[in-house]
């Protein structure tokens, strides 16, 4: 059963691509253009991994993560935050309080993108 | 004959002291310049370390980052100098102090003094920023790239532009992902916004790189 993918960006060219990749890798993919409509579809539909970006309009991605480590039902999903800004990890928290596991710089290669939702889907 | 012996003793002390001060001056001078080189070495070993490896955590271009290594000396000068100008009097010193960071071999150090002066000297700042990321080095290029990054200005955006297609993969996603930033956080002159978002579909639609 192919994974389910929640992609949250405001930028509609990135969802595109993202999402392109996604499904040529065989994932199911669900998309958001805001935190709030992020976090809705999140409760909603329970991906198997979420990925985030940080500045989006309505609601940021940093307050989307907090809400969904704060709802047991979805404090375990893992989440890959993609951003052009560096050094903000540690203002993301991973599931149980623990560090985020997936902070991508942009830009990043697909490559590296597939590979660091892989090593998250394995170990979750 | 006495006399002769303690003149002959003395002079050789004498002889002694000077090599000995030569010796000293010279070990000062070489220890500086070995000191500013080291600085290069670092950095040069640092990139190399990262470029060889296959699976890197850190950004290269992200190495020395002001934001990471914020107890560097240099920085806290720098922030300590901006901290203080609140007129124009403090303004003028300012520049001048700012002005001497440029004559330090550490390229970060440069660029944050250059990202300080640009409100006090624009001109100058720019100037020494486009020297720097047009240097030949990459690890010289990477902080006046991301200094241009910090700046709003035509100028800046221009210089970041014409550079968006460098040979140099980490010099290249630098510059992308500085105008990215540019461009989240609505820095950029309306003029130059169509350009730029063609600018980046253009590196969408040419390279693999999600941004």
């Amino acid at each position: 059963m192919p994974k389910k993918c929640l992609v949250v960006d405001d930028n509609p060219e990135t969802v595109d691509i993202v999402s392109t990749i996604l499904k040529k890798a065989g994932y199911d993919v669900l998309v958001a253009y805001d935190g709030e409509k992020g976090l809705s579809a999140a409760q909603t539909t329970l991906p198997d991994l979420i990925l985030l970006d940080i500045m989006m309009p309505v609601m940021d991605g940093l307050t989307m993560n907090q809400h969904l480590k704060e709802d047991p039902k979805t404090r375990a999903i893992p989440v890959i935050v993609m951003t052009a800004r560096s050094g903000m990890e540690p203002m993301f928290q991973g599931p149980n309080g623990s560090p985020i596991q997936g902070y991508l710089v942009k830009p990043f290669s697909q490559k590296e993108l597939l590979k660091r939702m892989d090593d998250l889907l394995r170990k979750d | 004959m006495n006399e002769f012996v303690a003149g002959l003793l003395f002079g050789f002390a004498a002889l002694a002291i000077l090599s000995g001060c030569v010796v000293l001056v010279y070990w000062i001078k070489t220890r500086k310049k070995d000191s500013a080189g080291s600085k290069v070495r670092l950095l040069t070993q640092q990139y190399r370390a990262m470029t060889d490896s296959a699976a890197r955590d850190i950004p290269v271009e992200l190495l020395g980052r002001p934001e990471f290594i914020a107890s560097r000396m240099e920085f806290r000068k720098i922030e300590a100098i901006e901290a203080e100008l609140t007129n124009e009097a403090d303004r003028a010193i300012a520049q001048k102090l700012l002005n001497d960071f440029f004559t330090l071999d550490d390229p970060w150090v440069k660029a944050r003094a250059a990202k300080a002066l640009y409100p006090l000297d624009p001109k100058t700042a720019v100037g020494q920023l486009n020297e720097l990321a047009k240097n030949s080095s990459p690890f010289v290029q990477l902080p006046g790239i991301w200094a241009l990054g910090e700046l709003s200005s035509d100028r800046t955006l221009e210089i970041l532009m014409s550079m968006v297609w460098n040979k140099n993969p980490d010099v290249q996603k630098a510059v992308i992902r500085s105008l990215v930033l540019k461009d989240t956080r609505q820095q950029i002159p309306r003029a130059y916004r169509q350009k730029v978002k063609d600018l980046l579909n253009e590196v969408r639609y040419k390279t693999d790189w999600i941004l």
